[in-house]
């Protein structure tokens, strides 16, 4: 005999205490774990929220990239880099650079670290009259564009012309009966159409385009470019000056133009597109941040209040349950037990009562988290099964302190 | 001498008034000796059994049992003491409801660690045939079962001194006699019996009568 079989048959005798007092601390403990669990599936709602929110914000800046992307080829580009003695008079009304520069310019500045502008055209135009057909056209001599070696390499938006080819505007083509596959002469050149363009209604309809190095080689320049344009600038408008600047910086006698400010525009919208989605992303997470906060707030008023009905409650049943069994610690007085004893008799219910209502509380919690798809961790499921033991014994300990106090021999005398 | 009590008094302070439920009681039991007491309720006999179980503390005069003054111990040396020195009837039986026949004689050993005490419990069940109704709740016996029971738990850990108050006041005259005889027979083995009853027929099972009135002891 023992006060664990002792305790073992009387929680098998009074089923109905006992059942009541696992019960509630599996409330009290199935409430802790709920609350937990509750914001724990916040925390992953709130990850998953943010993560399509930034999975979608990253697609419609992609999708607006490529809008930006094809309006640049439409319209034209924000940026050019002519030689610097050129004169913006005539650079306006000839729409090219008279001047000239080296085209190693263009390997200059990709290889430069320059970090606003992703790609660059080099390209050589000269208004000239086509003298076997004797009329006025502009050629323009193009090898592709090139690429900033210090940055993402992504499609290229304009194709080079291929060595030996000829791409014709709408007006060339169109007034000379001309489609691809046909050979045509240029300066005594042979060369073939390569593609011919539908109507744009500007000076690209009169534009013929060849390779670079055909260009330079009919134009008496070799090695020479009048332009770099300069695609892409992952910059808003107001900052076209520190463009100015980084390219300067690396080639000293050019300037930069700046063209068609609509795009320059588009760039900011895109801009604020970016910001925009960043700031509603932010909202959402200040959002659920506030929500947490107030689920925290409100877990933290009533966990307490929780464990405190529960704790009186086990309490009460405690006090009761001294109180039925009276005669018992008389007896078990007389029998020479002593009070540290009886004060383990009753510790031991009490902890058996923690640890059945612990389990089935974090059952409950666990089912609950199940349920939820959230997983209970270690440090949750330890707070679980710490949290009902100790909540049952401290409000266990002044009933049983009490039983260690009861007079054997008044109960004795009152049996 | 196995118990000795010299001039003990017990008074207790009621509305203000000073009450000596038990008045300079000297009282000495030989081993072998079956005493008891006799007299009417509220004589002061159930507090001399409580004084000299270690239970209640005299307000003066000294209790010996085995030449041991349990009220110079500490309390749980004074619990061990009464676990292996004395064993106790009650009227009511006072065995405890949710355990089983054997398991409530068993309960005795709960505080001395007595190594045999399965087996003890047997004999003694054996003896006070009680094996039949080792499985039953203390609901499930007749009165003279569970003063049996209750007698065997008294004896389960071979006490030096048996108190007794009033174990036959709720039997019928055959189980009265099987306890009384049992009383008898623990003496006759040697170990001392104070019974305390307002019974005469109990008290002449005894080898000494006192009788108490007022809280005064006199022997007949």
């Amino acid at each position: 005999m023992n006060i664990l079989h002792l305790t073992t048959r009387e929680i098998a005798h009074r089923k109905l205490s006992f059942g009541i007092g696992v019960l509630s601390i599996a409330i009290a403990v199935g409430a802790l774990m709920g609350s937990l669990i509750l914001l724990k599936a916040h925390d992953q709602r709130t990850a998953t929220i943010l993560r399509e929110k930034e999975e979608a914000l990253v697609q419609n800046t992609k999708a607006l990239d490529d809008d930006v992307r094809r309006a640049m080829l439409k319209l034209g580009f924000n940026l050019v880099i002519i030689p610097k003695d050129q004169n913006l008079g005539d650079w306006y009304a000839d729409d090219y650079a008279a001047k000239s520069m080296p085209e190693e310019y263009v390997t200059r500045l990709a290889e430069s670290g320059i970090v606003t502008v992703r790609h660059f055209l080099p390209s050589l135009q000269q208004r000239i009259t086509w003298p076997e057909k004797k009329r006025t056209i502009i050629l323009v001599g193009t090898r592709g564009e090139v690429p900033n070696l210090h940055k993402n390499l992504v499609k290229p938006l304009v194709q080079p012309v291929p060595a030996g080819t000829i791409v014709l505007g709408y007006e060339l083509h169109n007034s000379m009966g001309l489609k691809e596959g046909d050979e045509v002469t240029l300066m005594g050149r042979q060369l073939a159409v390569h593609q011919c363009y539908d109507e744009r209604g500007t000076k690209d309809d009169i534009t013929a385009w060849i390779s670079l190095p055909e260009a330079q080689e009919l134009l008496d320049k070799k090695g020479k470019i009048n332009a770099i344009l300069a695609l892409q600038c992952n910059c808003p408008g107001s900052e076209i000056h520190n463009i100015r600047r980084e390219i300067a910086k690396t080639l000293p006698d050019t300037k930069v133009v700046e063209r068609a400010s609509k795009l320059v525009a588009r760039e900011e919208a895109r801009y604020r597109v970016k910001a925009e989605g960043r700031a509603a992303l932010q909202r959402e997470i200040d959002g659920r941040n506030t929500l947490r906060q107030e689920r925290e707030q409100l877990t933290a008023l009533l966990i307490p209040i929780i464990m405190i009905a529960c704790a009186a409650w086990v309490g009460f049943l405690a006090f009761g349950n001294v109180r039925d069994r009276e005669a018992e610690i008389g007896i078990l007085r007389s029998l020479g037990v002593g009070s540290m004893k009886i004060f383990a008799i009753f510790l031991l219910r009490a902890a058996a009562m923690g640890v059945a209502g612990g389990a089935l509380g974090l059952l409950a919690g666990l089912a609950l988290g199940q349920k939820m798809a959230v997983d209970s961790d270690a440090p949750m499921i330890l707070l679980a099964l710490l949290v009902a033991p100790i909540l049952s014994l401290v409000a266990s300990w002044i009933p049983a302190l009490i039983a260690t106090q009861q007079d054997p021999a008044e109960i004795l005398r009152k049996e | 001498m196995t118990l000795k009590l010299e001039n003990v008094t017990k008074s207790y302070r009621k509305a203000g008034v000073d009450i000596d439920a038990v008045d300079t009681v000297s009282l000495s039991i030989q081993p072998g000796e079956f005493a008891s007491v006799t007299g009417a309720s509220g004589c002061g006999k159930t507090t001399l059994l409580l004084l000299v179980g270690g239970l209640l503390h005299p307000s003066s005069g000294t209790v010996s049992i085995c030449d041991i003054e349990p009220y110079g111990l500490s309390s749980n040396k004074r619990a061990r003491f009464r676990a292996e020195h004395i064993g106790f009837v009650f009227q009511q039986f006072c065995l405890i409801p949710y355990l089983d026949v054997r398991e409530n004689i068993v309960s005795a050993a709960l505080a001395a660690r007595h190594p045999n005490a399965e087996l003890r419990a047997e004999e003694l069940m054996e003896q006070f045939n009680l094996s039949d109704r080792a499985k039953h709740l203390a609901e499930e016996l007749s009165t003279g079962e569970r003063q049996r029971t209750a007698l065997a738990r008294a004896m389960l850990n071979k006490p030096k001194v048996l108190l007794a108050d009033e174990p036959t006041g709720n039997l019928d005259d055959a189980n009265a006699e099987v306890v009384l005889k049992a009383l008898a027979g623990f003496a006759g083995n040697g170990g001392s019996v104070l019974l305390v009853t307002h019974d005469a027929r109990a008290a002449g099972y005894a080898d000494t009568t006192h009788r108490m009135q007022g809280g005064k002891l006199s022997v007949d």
